[in-house]
Parts: structure tokens; C-alpha cells; sequence
């Protein structure tokens, strides 16, 4: 059977901005070492005058070559070696805000998908990707879903806060409505696009990963953007899932508060829109309950090392006694292949 | 036993703002209502910021939400087989003013008012102080005289001074918290502009539950409970279906780190969780334990967690055993709010 790892990584490097055509060469990211006073050496890249980091995010038990996509056939054979079939691939800078200027927003997404393109013109059926999308430019990023979706792209990465607007705020309404015709999930990813938010939060991950994806999930489903947006997916990647009761219990409690709303237990349950990559040691069976049979996905969140991080992930899922063998065979491929549009 | 309400409300008034010095009467809130448009609520007015008064109860009587006549709220509180309510405010849930002059004198004149409130009835009635964290120079004023007139617990939001609750700015809060026996209440609220604003539209789940939730993981992955033994912390108003999430993340990091994580880390760490009825009881009870939930019915407001009959609901609902009941209704909040 084959097995989906719904979330994989690349570590950008120099090679993703080769990319960069004309004048947006000036936007190139510079890569800096630091010598902290904690002892430590830190690695960032310096975008637009500011220092950004996510380049010591790495995880030992891959190899350089794979995680930066150097040599695809050590990934490929990695892959193999830990029992996985297709790979969805995540960037890992873009976890964070990384501009909030326009122009260097666009030229550092293109760099970044054409690089992810060519990747997987290498590995087509293997390595698939989510769209990295300048979304401070509607127009812009709309062109870049399209592109991007000819060229293996199989979602649409956001975070838990985008720009400066809530997930189902309007303004991404154009890029609800391209995504769907384009059958583009939308993969709310760990991670945060607002500056002052992040600072607002001290760039705690526990705050500004998790409860802003889980934040901005809950907002999707309270608004109805599933419901306005029937063909489109919404999937809440690299938080686990053992929030998803919570969020079941706090909707439940809201909907019947709004006008032309009733309490929907099935919310999740019940949908073929909504998604959510668990984790192995959440209480399955608990959740289960809650997400029902056809939501759950798993990812490995290869290339990494943070809280996330379990290279054995999928292999360890099998291994799971305490859920049925056919909702296990669900998590690993059913779920996300429908979600990713990869049936 | 006594069956202890762990978080009720007040609704304030403008006899709220009666206690401030003749300095500061400048500052005082008015209550504004719209000329036009179809808003049911009105609202007060505070350093240029409208705060909508919104979230009241109106199936209650007001006196017995604004707490103007007492004896009308404990006979409420009688038939609904409530012992002890702790009270908390209703205006501070929102962050109001970014003028440390003005965040003092509404605290000053909140606490003085809630004080004169409960003063007849301390067997009834305790409640929970705001401190004027904005000038630091005066908190310890506010908590003595809160402890001296029958405050059990200090109020926080979720975010504080556009700041995380982990934060070194207020550990001088925390030592002195602990050194007046006084819980630090961490309401569903917040008080940081920047993340409250950016969550305008929001109902409440990201702008305030959200941000309690992550004052809790803070909290605890910093270590502050450790770094002041002897303080008592409330996760109020949240439910409590959250902590199986935090539990597990939590301990992953703590894992990753080589540090060890306790195997009741809300006993360990002294934190005590509001569950609400409809929450998974017997599941969250794994990670929460039998001592530390408790349970309230936010009363005298209309928000997502308001249940009147919450605390006679768990009694009656059988979900749970009697032991574990009893501890939720009883012993539980004595044990957090000292009583």
C-alpha cells in the first residue's frame, strides 16, 4: 500500500534563489552565521534589512543532501528506507513572516517555486509540493497558484495568520475561489506570517505555530468558508491533533449562538472539506471520535527537528495497536491523497 | 460542603468609578450609547476606546448583576445551591488604555468598589482584585489592600502590558502574590492592543481563549511555578478540554530538552483548570487529575461559557464519580483561592 507523508520539508539553501531573475536578484537572501552570547551559533538569512531565521531547524537523522533537496535520489532513497511513498514537501524559512514588503515577497516566492518545480520535475509521482504564494498581492499570488499548480505544486501553504488579516478575512476570498477551481487544498501549516503579532507573542512556538493555525481553523469553520467555498479543502498541518475535540466542543457551543447556525458535532465528522495531520502519540482513538475516519493525515515532518519532528512517523502509525488497521490505512494514504488531490 | 462558584461575574456600573481621587475624575468611564443603528448594547467609553457592554446576562435581574442588591443575588444563589460565589469583572476583559494613570485609577476604584460590595457578606462573596500593572509602584498597595478586604486572587488576562504572563515583569507580582496567599486567576481575556485588535471580528476563541491557553504552556514550560513555590494559578473560563493538547505538547518539549515532565503536571506546577460541563470529564481528568479542576457558571454574563446551572449540572450529570464531583465543587477552589 502506498503511504503519504502529508508533511515533508526542504531546507532552502543558496540554490533556491538561484531563481531570481532580472532585478529581483537584489532581493537575494544573504545567508549569516552568529555568534550568540548564549554560546551558541546561530544561522539566519538577511531579507530586506532584517535577520530572519529557521536555517538551525534541521534534523540530524537526514542528510544535508536530502534536506536541501541537493541530490533527489539520497531523498528518494531515504524515502524508501522509512517506508514512504509519496512525500508532500513544506518550505521551512516561510514558517515565519519573512517580509512585509511586495515586491521582495513576490520575487522570494517565485525563486522559491520554481525551485520547488524543478525538484520535482525529478521525481514527479514521488515528491509533490504547496505553493509558497506572495500573498501581500492578491493579483500576484493568484498568478502564482496557477503557475505553481501546472508545475507539480498539489496546495497552497498558509499559516495560522497571513499578512494582516485573519484567515477567513475577504481578502483571501479570490484565493479561496482560484483554489478551489484549481482543486488547491489549502495546507494551514505551523507557522505565522505576521510580524508584529509574532513579536506581540515573543515568538513562542507553542503561540505562534500551533494556536494560530488552530485559531485560524476554528475562525475558517465558524465563518463558513467551507460552506462558501464548497470544492475547498482546508487542511491544519504540523499541530498535531489532540486539540481537535476541544475545537469540536468550543464550535459546538458557538454555532447555535449565530443566526442560521445549529450545533454541528460532525463538524469535522461530517465533512469531506476539513483536514488535520496528527501526530502518534495523540490519543487516537480519543480523537478519532471527534475527526471521524476521513480526516486524519500524518506527516513526518522530515528535515526538521522541532516538536514536530518524527522521522518514523508513518512507520510507527502502522505499528499502532490501538486503532483499527483500516482507519490506519486511511491515515496514511486514502486521507491525504484526497486531500492533496493525489487519487 | 461548600459548593464554591469559581467564576462569576459583576457587571460594573457608574458607581463603579464612584472610588476615584478627584485627580483622576478625568478619567472616568462614561457610558455611551449609539444615536443610531440597531445595537441592543451600549457602552462605555474609556481613554477614547469604546468597549461594548454586551455580555450581560439579561435573563438576570440587574440588581443582582451589578451586585446593587446583594439579597437578591443570594437567593439566586440559594436556589441554584451556590455557597460561595468568587467574583471577577466584566469591563477589564478587554485592554483599555495604554496611559498607566488611567489603568491605575480604574483599578484603584474597581477594587475599592468591589470591596464596599462584599464587605457585609465575606461568607458569601470573594473576589478577585485587578492590579494596576501599568505602575508597578502601586501593585503592591492594590494587593494588600485587595487580601484586607477579602480578595482571594489576583486578575490577569491572558496577555498582560503587551507581554507574556512568563514574563520577568512580573515575577515582583507573583512574589508578593504568594507571599499574601492571594491565586494568580488567569481570566478569559486579554490585555495586549496588538493581538487584540488583530483579532477584532474574533468571538473570543483566538483574542481570549487562545491566549489563556498559551499563558498556561508558558507558564509552565518556563518553569514559573517552580521559581515561586508557593503560588496558586486559576486557568479560568477555558474549559478545560484544552489540556489533554497542552499536556501532550508540552511533554514532547520538555522530552527534547532531557527534562523530565511530571506525571500530574497541573498538581506539580499548583494549577487549577474551570472545566465546563459539556467538556469530556472522564477523559480530561487523566491529564487534569481529581485535584485540580473546578467549575463555575459565569455568572451574570451571556458568552459561550455561561451556565447557570453548571455547578448543580455536574453534580446531577453522574458522568464522573461523586468523590471527583465533590473535589471539583469543594475542595478543589478552597484550595486554590485559599478559602
Amino acid at each position: 500500500m502506498l503511504t503519504i507523508d502529508a508533511d515533508a520539508h526542504v531546507i532552502e539553501c543558496e540554490k533556491t534563489w538561484d531563481y531570481l531573475e532580472g532585478d529581483d536578484r537584489k532581493y537575494r537572501p544573504v545567508s549569516i552565521s552568529v555568534d550568540m552570547p548564549t554560546g551558541r551559533t546561530r544561522n539566519f538569512w538577511i531579507i530586506g534589512g532584517r535577520l530572519i531565521g529557521g536555517r538551525d531547524n534541521v534534523g540530524a537523522d537526514t542528510s544535508k543532501e536530502s534536506r536541501e533537496m541537493a541530490n533527489i535520489d539520497s531523498r528518494l532513497k531515504h524515502m524508501d528506507e522509512i517506508g514512504t511513498a509519496v512525500q508532500v514537501l513544506y518550505p521551512t524559512l516561510f514558517l515565519r513572516p519573512v517580509t512585509d514588503n511586495p515586491p521582495i515577497e513576490l520575487a522570494l516566492c517565485r525563486s522559491y517555486n520554481r525551485w520547488m518545480a524543478d525538484i520535482w520535475s525529478k521525481a514527479k509521482d514521488r515528491l509533490r509540493w504547496a505553493a509558497q504564494l506572495p500573498l501581500l498581492t492578491m493579483e500576484k499570488a493568484l498568478d502564482e497558484l496557477r503557475w505553481s499548480q501546472g508545475n507539480g505544486a498539489c496546495a497552497v501553504f498558509v499559516r495560522g495568520i497571513e499578512t494582516h488579516h485573519t484567515l477567513h478575512d475577504p481578502y483571501f476570498f479570490p484565493l479561496y475561489e482560484e483554489a478551489s477551481r484549481l482543486d488547491m487544498p489549502i495546507g494551514i501549516h505551523s507557522g505565522i506570517g505576521n510580524f508584529q503579532v509574532n513579536e506581540a507573542l515573543g515568538g513562542e512556538p507553542f503561540r505562534v505555530a500551533k494556536l494560530m493555525v488552530i485559531g485560524g481553523f476554528h475562525s475558517m469553520i465558524l465563518n463558513g468558508i467551507p460552506e462558501r467555498f464548497p470544492k475547498l479543502r482546508i487542511g491544519a498541518i504540523e499541530v498535531a491533533a489532540q486539540w481537535v475535540p476541544y475545537l469540536v466542543h468550543d464550535l459546538n457551543l458557538r454555532f447555535p449562538k449565530l443566526a442560521g447556525k445549529e450545533a454541528r458535532p460532525q463538524v469535522l465528522s461530517g465533512s469531506n472539506q476539513l483536514y488535520v495531520a496528527c501526530q502518534t502519540d495523540d490519543d487516537l482513538p480519543y480523537v478519532l471520535k471527534y475527526a471521524g475516519d476521513n480526516s486524519l493525515m500524518i506527516g513526518s515532518d522530515y528535515g526538521h527537528a522541532d516538536n514536530a519532528s518524527e522521522l518514523l512517523a508513518l512507520k510507527r502509525l502502522k505499528e499502532k495497536g490501538d486503532i483499527d488497521p483500516k482507519v490506519i490505512d486511511k491515515i496514511l494514504f486514502a486521507n491525504p491523497a484526497r486531500f492533496y488531490g493525489l487519487d | 460542603m461548600l459548593t464554591i462558584d469559581a467564576d462569576a461575574h459583576v457587571i460594573e456600573n457608574e458607581s463603579t468609578w464612584d472610588y476615584m481621587l478627584e485627580s483622576e475624575r478625568q478619567f472616568r468611564p462614561k457610558v455611551v450609547a449609539a444615536t443610531g443603528g440597531k445595537d441592543p448594547f451600549d457602552y462605555w467609553l474609556v481613554d477614547g476606546h469604546l468597549i461594548p457592554r454586551s455580555n450581560v446576562g439579561r435573563d438576570l435581574p440587574v440588581e443582582a448583576r451589578e451586585m446593587t442588591d446583594l439579597s437578591l443575588r443570594i437567593k439566586h444563589m440559594d436556589e441554584l445551591g451556590i455557597d460561595i460565589q468568587v467574583i471577577y469583572p466584566t469591563f477589564f476583559i478587554t485592554p483599555l488604555s495604554r496611559r498607566p494613570d488611567i489603568d491605575l485609577a480604574l483599578c484603584r476604584s474597581y477594587n475599592r468598589w468591589m470591596a464596599e460590595i462584599v464587605k457585609t457578606t465575606p461568607d458569601r462573596f470573594r473576589w478577585v482584585l485587578v492590579p494596576p500593572l501599568q505602575s508597578t509602584e502601586h501593585i503592591s498597595e492594590e494587593l494588600r489592600f485587595g487580601k484586607e478586604n477579602g480578595a482571594c486572587g489576583v486578575y490577569l488576562r491572558g496577555l498582560e502590558a503587551e507581554r507574556m504572563l512568563s514574563d520577568p515583569y512580573f515575577f515582583s507580582l507573583y512574589e508578593q502574590a504568594s507571599e499574601l496567599d492571594l491565586a494568580i486567576c488567569i481570566h478569559s481575556a486579554n490585555g495586549a492592543f496588538t493581538t487584540h485588535d488583530f483579532y477584532a471580528d474574533d468571538p473570543g476563541f483566538c483574542k481570549f481563549k487562545l491566549t489563556v491557553i498559551g499563558a498556561f504552556h508558558s507558564l509552565v514550560f518556563h518553569a514559573i511555578p517552580q521559581r515561586f513555590p508557593k503560588l496558586r494559578i486559576g486557568i479560568i473560563e477555558v474549559s478545560s478540554q484544552w489540556i489533554p493538547y497542552a499536556v501532550h505538547d508540552l511533554a514532547r518539549r520538555f522530552a527534547r530538552r532531557g527534562k523530565p515532565f511530571p506525571k500530574q503536571p497541573l498538581k506539580d506546577n499548583r494549577i487549577y483548570v474551570t472545566c465546563q460541563t459539556d467538556d469530556d470529564l472522564d477523559h480530561v481528568l487523566r491529564y487534569a487529575g481529581d485535584d485540580n479542576l473546578v467549575i463555575g457558571t459565569d455568572y451574570g454574563h451571556a458568552d459561550n461559557a455561561a451556565e447557570i446551572e453548571a455547578l448543580r449540572k455536574l453534580k446531577d450529570d453522574g458522568k464522573i464519580g461523586s468523590a471527583v464531583i465533590n473535589r471539583i465543587l469543594s475542595d478543589n477552589p478552597r484550595a486554590l483561592f485559599g478559602l
